[in-house]
């Protein structure tokens, strides 16, 4: 039966056979999404190494959790790690990580399922509140079929499980006010404090709903929102106080101090347009609804929450976020057009408003769907399905996938499902480590923990601490020009300036293996800090037609590979190294820089390297 | 203010109204503070644009006298 159309009227009116046809067109789009969405979580979860940045730091914050240890620590001693996000999530992980060691799969399958909850918990609230499954279904649905909630829901983040313990305390808390019988209220109202504590304790971006739920129980009782906003206070405070001193004051300075970054306005422009652009037709609805209840009838909590939602999508454009930081916004607004669709179709409206609801409400189910589409452009039945539809890969030919959102700063350039060549590569990669002879200093944690080696740092915390001058990074620096790590390997060099500085001072990249469309370097030591100091001492003080020859403790093709990347700040002249010496065992090759030129030649010298350095300008 | 804290007190339209325009004229001040100090910043922007949309929610919010916010 159409939406809002009675069982004696479905055969006669015409507006019965559009509102039929857009519902069943609603559905259907809505379930596609979905399919498309499981899609991708299971080819996730198959995908053994970090797919989204940072994913591997949250795995190593649950290994750490499951032996007992915080991951709240110094990062200016060995393993000069620390993670700066709440525990939660990790710790409901831990029983995994007993169970099955480290691994990704089941981080990806808990937020995953999370997302699944969240999406039932919000058609649970539009059916109690409106009593319209159809709609309550579609409202699940929509969030889901969101981009930014596919994106991040399946990946071993901690960001959806903290958006599904938000939905659950909103569901509990909105109607606790009214409950009649105090022993009830009492137990709705404690219920739903822990749940907004634990998703404050899954990340710290929930304070925009713990601060809507305040206003709203301030509104209905200010004693009431007084009582409550003081012993969840006194809970909150007190727990991260006892957190604060069990860590000796490093809870404090990753979680809170580290976490003020750079703003970019430019990139929370872009999300805030492409979040209208592509959420426009539930964000219409979702604003009228806010502005009647403001009005003409009484503030929900769901309205005071999609607001507060919707205005701390302003720190998206902080470094190191993004579209993820809609996704609390993205539930809220399910929920009040989903609200606002079933008082259409269902209120005391006179009749005429209700049959245009018939149409209305489907139709803009299917303008969101229409407007969020996103799948694999290959395979046998993607690759089928987006050359009939007419879509191509909106990634080149970097990732086989399609996503109408398009490109702004701060969205994720991730959706595609890996392949098995992405999944050979890894191993390969881990394979590097596990014979590497010592630790080794990885962009992402994967390689080290499926190689069963020591995961040394954590590069986008380093960065934090080292940006809001929380961290000195001496004895890193001094670690990479001791070359105390058998190899280096990165993905975006996001570390602080003087680590970098560091790693290109003392190691060298010998190898890139491709994955998952990013390019993984493999750098590894060079010559000991004596003779890289002799070789730029000998560059600096060579005399024009002098020659300087020096020894190099590296095999010949590492020699080579070394120099290349010793002189990266010359430019390289006359083409390809030529064969020089006695027989031609030597390569040289010419370089330039302002005035001066120089020709260096590379010469086996049995486990050593000579070079031979020659100032020909 | 006992009946604030009252058990039965809920927050009306205009009172809602009030509130609005009186934390909005401070977010203004906040905003005229900080450009003051230190000329024209994110922060101010925003707690500028907060400003003026609070106060100009809680002026049309006033006329709704006492029904329940």
């Amino acid at each position: 039966m159409a939406m809002g159309e009675t069982a004696s009227a479905r055969h006669r009116s015409p507006w019965a056979v559009a509102g039929w046809l857009l519902t069943g067109l609603a559905f259907a789009l809505l379930a596609g999404h979905l399919l498309i969405y499981v899609h991708y979580a299971v080819g996730l979860m198959r995908f053994p190494f970090d797919y989204d940045q940072g994913e591997g730091f949250e795995l190593v914050d649950t290994i750490l959790f499951s032996q007992g240890e915080w991951p709240y620590r110094s990062s200016e001693t060995y393993p000069f790690y620390a993670s700066n996000y709440p525990p939660l999530f990790h710790v409901i992980l831990v029983p995994f990580a007993w169970a099955f060691g480290p691994a990704y799969w089941y981080g990806r399958l808990v937020s995953f399922v999370g997302t699944l909850l969240t999406a039932g918990t919000i058609g649970l609230i539009v059916w109690r509140e409106g009593r319209h499954r159809g709609v309550a279904v579609l409202a699940g649905l929509a969030f889901l079929a969101s981009n930014y909630v596919y994106h991040v829901g399946p990946l071993f983040r901690q960001h959806m499980t903290m958006v599904l313990f938000e939905t659950l305390a909103v569901a509990v808390l909105a109607q606790a006010p009214s409950i009649r019988d105090t022993a009830r209220r009492r137990r709705a109202l404690a219920g739903g404090m822990a749940l907004l504590l634990a998703a404050g304790y899954t990340k710290q971006h929930a304070v925009a709903t713990c601060a809507a739920v305040f206003v709203f129980l301030f509104l209905r009782n200010p004693r009431r929102a007084a009582i409550w906003g003081a012993g969840f206070a006194l809970v909150a405070g007190g727990l991260f106080l006892w957190i604060d001193w069990a860590t000796g004051g490093a809870w404090w300075t990753n979680i809170i101090a580290a976490n003020v970054n750079d703003y970019y306005l430019a990139q929370f422009t872009g999300l805030l347009r492409q979040w209208l652009r592509l959420h426009g037709a539930l964000i219409a609805v979702a604003a009228l609804f806010a502005l009647y209840e403001l009005y003409a009838a009484r503030l929900s909590l769901y309205t005071i929450w999609w607001v507060m939602a919707v205005a701390s999508t302003v720190l998206a454009g902080k470094w190191g976020a993004g579209d993820s930081y809609f996704a609390t916004a993205i539930a809220a607004t399910c929920v009040l057009s989903g609200l606002a669709a079933a008082r259409a179709l269902r209120g005391g409206a006179p009749a005429a408003l209700k049959r245009a609801a018939g149409i209305v409400v489907p139709l803009v189910y299917v303008v969101y769907a229409l407007s969020v589409v996103k799948m694999p452009t290959e395979g046998r039945f993607f690759g089928w399905l987006s050359d009939a539809l007419g879509l191509e890969s909106t990634h080149g030919s970097r990732y086989a996938f399609y996503d109408a959102a398009g490109w702004t700063q701060g969205y994720a350039t991730i959706g595609h499902v890996p392949t098995q060549t992405d999944v050979n590569n890894g191993w390969r990669i881990v394979d590097r480590v596990r014979t590497a002879g010592g630790p080794v200093m990885s962009e992402e944690a994967a390689f080290s923990l499926l190689a069963d080696k020591d995961v040394i740092t954590n590069p986008t915390q380093l960065k934090n601490l080292y940006e809001n001058g929380l961290y000195d990074p001496s004895a890193l620096v001094e670690a990479l020009r001791a070359h105390d790590f058998a190899a280096v390997i990165f993905r975006a060099q996001f570390y602080p300036p003087p680590v970098l500085d560091a790693v290109y001072e003392a190691y060298y990249p010998a190898e890139a293996i491709p994955m998952n469309g990013f390019s993984y370097e493999i750098w590894r030591p060079g010559p000991p800090a004596e003779q890289r100091g002799a070789f730029a001492a000998s560059l600096a003080a060579l005399l024009p037609g002098e020659t300087r020859t020096v020894a190099l403790a590296l095999p010949f093709d590492s020699a080579l590979a070394w120099r290349r990347h010793a002189m990266r700040l010359w430019e390289a002249a006359g083409g390809k190294p030529r064969p020089a010496g006695e027989g031609n065992e030597c390569l040289a090759s010419d370089f330039s820089q302002g005035e001066r030129a120089i020709s260096i030649e590379v010469c086996p010298a049995g486990a050593e390297t000579l070079l031979a350095l020659s100032r020909t300008r | 203010m006992r009946r604030v804290f009252s058990e039965d007190f809920t927050v009306s339209k205009r009172q809602l109204g009030a509130g609005l325009i009186v934390l909005g004229a401070a977010l203004l001040l906040v905003a005229g503070a900080l450009t003051a100090l230190d000329g024209v910043r994110l922060t101010a922007i925003f707690s500028a644009a907060a400003g003026g949309a609070g106060v100009l929610v809680g002026l049309t919010l006033l006329p709704l006298g006492d029904r329940p916010a």
